[in-house]
């Protein structure tokens, strides 16, 4: 029987969300339903609170530059040459209202509606493509639950900036990132697997971001196809196996991009 | 070294301290020589604290209390290291309205900024005691809001635990 799964999305335009869902639909995974985060002044002022500057960084990179912040990235798989390779053509998550899927934008992925919608749907799974914190009440009415692809390796390394935390301990055994499910706590959830990324010569942080798009684009897709197929099993994780990590310094990053560069500097 | 925007003045730092360390509550000596701070002799005041109650949340917490977890920083007990985390932590998810929300745990500017320097402080000591560089990142964060360093724009009204919170972070980075 088809599988049915619904997307959570930040924005319709996202290279990455549409990568996933195109890719599942190829698979002949069904796309019940998708929810995008709404772009408002509210969600501006509680993203910019989290985030600060990095926020406009964001902003401006993904919803201004587009296409033209990988200009300097052509040397490196990233995800417009993905998409290219893959000759995936979805650039708007609305587009799928002509495949008679139901897109909506909202203004909280946690409301009523969303709960309602979801429930009604009655998915095989919830993926999780970014926007937010995903509360209990859609979490319980997500079939399997919601999945995320964390830019981490868990248990290890929670939270925020995990590519460059490791970078800073010259734990470069340990960077990766980690398809698991999403609970209450922070990167708390069930593990299904864990990928490495190889560090390439000569690279940097920026560099190291770009090449983990695509990557994680390809491995997020096989996985959900894995677990929906029963192919791929849920492992628990332990709270007190890993720590939580939050947004690094400015200097500790400088650091852990020196680290890195030193690491993989060839003769 | 990196350089960075927020290590400048190191000299100023040190005359701002030499100048005002009376104005320090708790200095280890020991400690104070392995940063390059040798001039600080140890400085212990009455803490009129001899344990810790529960943690329950930052808004109630004082001074006291944490002057009491820096001074006992080598030998937390398991209640000590609960408060050291839950501050930890508060401070992280709640960094970019900190300096509003420390006005709750003090209505004085100059107390406040006692206050929040000292938490610095214990920050940088949990980190040279544990290592655990999510410390040295919270204090370096928190250093760079310069609200909570002086009581106006002038450089002079720098307060000395903010001198020393910087010198001390400044050491401690050299390490890494």
């Amino acid at each position: 029987m088809q599988k049915k799964v619904a997307i959570i999305s930040p924005n319709p335009k996202s290279f990455y969300s549409t990568s996933v869902s195109e890719l599942l639909i190829r698979n002949g995974v069904k796309i019940e339903v998708v929810f995008i985060k709404k772009f408002t002044i509210g969600r501006f002022k509680d993203e910019f609170s989290r985030d600060g500057l990095r926020l406009i960084k964001k902003i401006w990179k993904k919803l201004v530059l587009k296409d033209d912040a990988y200009n300097r990235f052509t040397e490196i798989e990233n995800i417009l040459s993905f998409r290219e390779k893959e000759n995936i053509n979805l650039d708007n998550l609305t587009e799928l209202r002509n495949k008679g899927v139901d897109v909506y934008f909202v203004d909280d992925l946690n409301n009523d509606f969303v709960e309602n919608t979801l429930k009604e749907k009655n998915v095989d799974l919830t993926v999780f493509t970014g926007g937010g914190l995903i509360k209990k009440n859609i979490l319980d009415v997500s079939g399997a639950g919601v999945l995320n692809c964390h830019m981490g390796k868990l248990p290890e390394y929670r939270g925020m900036d995990v590519v460059e935390w490791p970078l800073l301990l010259k734990d470069f055994e340990n960077v990766g990132f980690t398809v698991h499910f999403m609970d209450r706590g922070v990167d708390t959830g069930d593990i299904l697997e864990v990928f490495d990324v190889k560090l390439h010569d000569n690279e940097n942080i920026k560099m190291l971001r770009v090449r983990f798009e695509p990557l994680m684009t390809n491995k997020f897709v096989d996985t959900i196809i894995g677990f929906l197929k029963g192919e791929v099993k849920r492992k628990k994780q332990e709270e007190i196996d890993g720590k939580q990590y939050y947004i690094i310094d400015e200097y500790l990053y400088r650091l852990s991009d020196k680290n890195l560069q030193e690491f993989t500097k060839s003769n | 070294m990196i350089r960075d925007r927020l290590f400048n003045k190191i000299d100023f730092h040190h005359e701002n301290l030499k100048k005002k360390q009376s104005q320090l509550l708790y200095a280890n000596e020991g400690l104070n020589k392995k940063i390059g701070l040798a001039y600080i002799p140890a400085i212990n005041i009455n803490i009129p604290v001899d344990s810790l109650g529960s943690y329950t949340y930052f808004k109630t917490i004082k001074l006291n209390e944490v002057l009491f977890l820096r001074k006992n920083i080598a030998n937390l007990d398991d209640k000590a290291l609960f408060w050291v985390r839950k501050i930890y932590s508060f401070l992280e998810y709640r960094l970019s309205s900190i300096t509003n929300r420390i006005k709750i745990n003090y209505n004085n500017k100059k107390d406040r900024i006692i206050f929040i320097q000292n938490i610095i402080t214990l920050m940088l000591e949990y980190y040279d005691i544990s290592k655990d560089v999510r410390y040295l990142s919270i204090a370096l964060k928190l250093l760079r809001i310069k609200s909570i360093s002086k009581l106006s724009i002038s450089d002079s009204s720098t307060s000395a635990q903010y001198s020393y919170n910087f010198l001390f972070a400044y050491s401690l980075t050299k390490e890494l």
